[in-house]
């Protein structure tokens, strides 16, 4: 007995926009005498489109009009119906995720793109549904060593690092192939302001306007690359060169196998030699110099580079089939007010040990920041609680629950939740909804999506970051 | 050695503990462990178990010997209520070599069942000993708990709970004749293995019968700590209930 849901992945990058649909396929993989257990046991791609250019209006602007009309060809062309899709993610990503218009653009394409679909953004996902997409994830499992997979892109280069095929890291740099962009001429176009200091660091004569001398290029390019056989094998980064990380540093983990994704790894993992001015500004930017360059540095360390499943496709791939995650499969949920979306994670407790004789005090500090706010409750929970603690839970929760008119929605780690969510329901009666699920890590700043059931369990996104107002 | 006492050898977690020597990745070895209960990443002395793996495989069987062989503890089942009765079998011995046996009950029995318990009940919940006493020990209290709650919640009509001494499976379609009971529970402790020597079974039936197949029963297995944890596995059977209470079926005509 297998469900088949549909699923599609919208990424919306510095450089280019692509789409994909892909199938899964649901079932209870435990046998007839045990408790069931429903896993997304098939995935398949069923359409790649075409790799299109990011439409702008302006430097600041996106094309809205023209990227709606875009995907809806797409759609039109895998002879999929919106309606049809039911789960799936809209990311947008690199410097697009800094446009004026991106939550605009992201709260438009929610619409179009089906009644599941998240729309998503931020440098560390990004990273990590490369990492998914790239294959870096399934490579650290499959030969228990510890993988990094840097995806670069035309604006930043996001890297994720793999151990047993969980996430250990993930991080984001300012680089990437279009930060330096030619006209028809081969003259320059654009500099990004973000390598305006590593620029005059390297005293290069790189200008808008000038034609490039190829050398000042080709310093650029390996010095880049240089920085990311640096990050890559742990050594220590100069001032300058920590300043290209967005948002925060990286964990220093150190890697076993290297893997590129993105645009550029196009570059890297091809044979092309690129020595002019000519071959670096093929396609108006200087990806396939920086890919050459990386080509070129890590031959010289003598690492080898592991060929990702997935180059320029890699972050679409893994929106389109790693953005979801099913909940555990004895769970409580009232169908009625499903799906909900972008609920706020409120964790009890702040790591550490979870003491259940003071949940309804931390519960009653964390919850007074949303005052009629829908909030989901997360906790890791005891391993195997005894039905006393289920009580206890459940009495503080319900306490807390008493002067809010929100339904009650609850998210755990450990695999109670039918019991806990049974128990606080049998207390609240038909006063409030009640939704508690298990299976599900979440932290503090977190979202959550919870999608309609299949086969008994949900569907659920977890968002690390989207839009403030 | 100091110590009055012989260390428990069997009280050590060998979940996560890898003594193969010398390992290429530790990581690696203790990620295998989570992923299974089977004895991996032990090491070897020429073809063999070395000495520790070994005397760990004795204790486990011994402890599993232990719960068959045990008795469970009575003061809890009477704290909880249950009624308690007897099959044929007469001692551990017979109930081990007669199966037939622990599955009936005396003329008497089933008139004092008729005659003490509440009739025409809703759900009827049964424990019983079967091979694991640890198990019942271990489970009954919370698994039962939560499903008396969670039914009495919903309104339904709970028999009086018995617990069946020497108790095997088809005893639950002769207590459910006597009673009429609409949904039949039976909690019983497995055959232990060398993982756990604690884990319980629950059966259940809609119209419980002796006349009906294997088939009519929906089974969970796999209740203890290490498995489907006590109280979710409750929650589930509650579940379970309420099912078959709407669609009067169970076993193999009721689709989850």
């Amino acid at each position: 007995m297998a469900d088949k849901i549909l699923s599609v992945g919208i990424d919306i990058g510095t450089t280019t926009t692509q789409v994909i649909f892909s199938e899964f396929t649901v079932q209870n993989t435990a046998s007839a005498f045990l408790v069931p257990k429903v896993q997304i046991v098939g995935k398949d791609i069923i359409y790649r489109s075409e790799i299109h250019f990011t439409p702008l209006v302006s430097r600041e602007m996106i094309d809205l009009t023209k990227l709606k009309e875009l995907i809806g060809k797409e759609y039109v062309r895998a002879r999929i119906h919106k309606e049809d899709i039911s789960t799936g993610a809209i990311i947008i990503t690199g410097e697009t995720a800094r446009k004026e218009n991106a939550e605009k653009v992201l709260n438009a394409l929610s619409e179009f793109a089906g009644d599941f679909v998240v729309a998503t953004a931020g440098a560390d996902l990004e990273a990590v549904l490369a990492g998914f997409g790239s294959g870096a994830a399934a490579v650290s499992r499959a030969a228990f060593r510890k993988v990094i997979n840097f995806d670069i892109g035309g604006g930043t280069t996001n890297a994720s690092v793999f151990s047993e095929g969980e996430l250990v890291d993930s991080f984001a740099l300012d680089i990437g192939g279009r930060l330096i962009r030619f006209n028809k001429q081969g003259k320059v176009a654009y500099i990004s302001d973000k390598i305006g200091k590593i620029i005059d660091v390297l005293k290069l004569n790189l200008q808008v306007g000038e034609r490039p001398e190829f050398e000042d290029l080709n310093v650029l390019c390996m010095k880049f690359a240089r920085i990311i056989l640096k990050i890559a094998s742990n050594e220590k980064l100069t001032r300058e060169e920590e300043g290209l990380f967005i948002q925060h540093k990286n964990k220093n983990l150190k890697a076993e196998t290297f893997m590129f994704s993105g645009g550029v790894a196009e570059f890297i993992y091809s044979n092309d030699t690129i020595a002019t001015l000519a071959d670096t500004a093929k396609f108006g930017d200087i990806g396939p110099l920086f890919g050459y360059s990386i080509r070129r540095i890590f031959k010289q360390s003598g690492d080898q580079l592991l060929e990702p499943k997935e180059k320029i496709r890699a972050t679409v791939v893994g929106a389109g089939t790693h953005s979801i995650k099913l909940s555990g499969s004895t769970i409580l949920f009232e169908e009625d007010i499903l799906p909900i979306k972008n609920i706020p994670i409120v964790k009890v407790f702040n790591g550490g040990s979870e003491d259940i004789d003071f949940m309804d005090q931390s519960i009653r500090e964390k919850i007074s920041l949303y005052t009629d706010e829908d909030v989901a409750i997360a906790f890791r929970g005891p391993k195997s609680p005894r039905y006393l603690q289920i009580k206890k839970m459940a009495e503080s929760i319900v306490s807390v629950f008493e002067d809010r008119a929100n339904p009650i929605i609850i998210v755990v780690e450990n695999d109670f939740a039918k019991a806990l969510g049974q128990t606080i329901q049998d207390r609240v009666g038909n006063t409030k909804k009640v939704i508690c699920i298990d299976n599900i890590k979440v932290d503090t700043g977190d979202y959550i999506d919870i999608g309609k059931p299949i086969e008994n369990t949900v569907p659920v996104v977890i968002k690390t970051l989207i839009f403030k107002n | 050695m100091d110590e009055q006492w012989v260390r428990d050898i069997s009280a050590v977690d060998y979940t996560s503990r890898v003594t193969v020597r010398n390992p290429k990745s530790i990581e690696a070895c203790v990620k295998l462990k989570e992923s299974t209960n089977a004895r991996v990443c032990v090491g070897r002395a020429g073809t063999r178990y070395r000495t520790e793996t070994l005397l760990r495989f004795l204790a486990d069987h011994a402890a599993a010997n232990d719960s068959v062989w045990s008795d469970v503890d009575e003061s809890l089942v009477d704290r909880l209520g249950f009624f308690k009765i007897k099959t044929l079998v007469r001692d551990k011995q017979e109930y081990i070599t007669r199966p037939d046996l622990g599955r009936k009950f005396s003329k008497d029995t089933i008139e004092e069942v008729k005659a003490r318990c509440i009739v025409n009940p809703d759900i009827q919940i049964i424990a019983a000993d079967g091979l694991s006493a640890f198990a019942i020990d271990a489970n009954l209290e919370d698994t039962y708990s939560i499903i008396s709650d969670r039914v009495r919640a919903k309104g339904y009509k709970m028999g009086t709970p018995i617990f069946v001494k020497y108790g095997r499976v088809a005893t639950m379609d002769a207590i459910s004749e006597a009673l009429n009971a609409k949904v039949t529970v039976l909690l019983v402790g497995e055959r232990p293995g060398l993982v756990t020597n604690e884990s319980m079974s629950a059966y259940m039936a809609y119209d419980s019968s002796t006349v009906k197949p294997e088939s009519q029963r929906t089974v969970i297995s796999n209740i203890y700590n290490d498995g489907t944890p006590t109280v979710e596995a409750g929650a589930q059977i509650a579940y379970l209930i309420e099912l078959m209470m709407k669609e009067k079926k169970s076993g193999i005509d009721l689709k989850l």
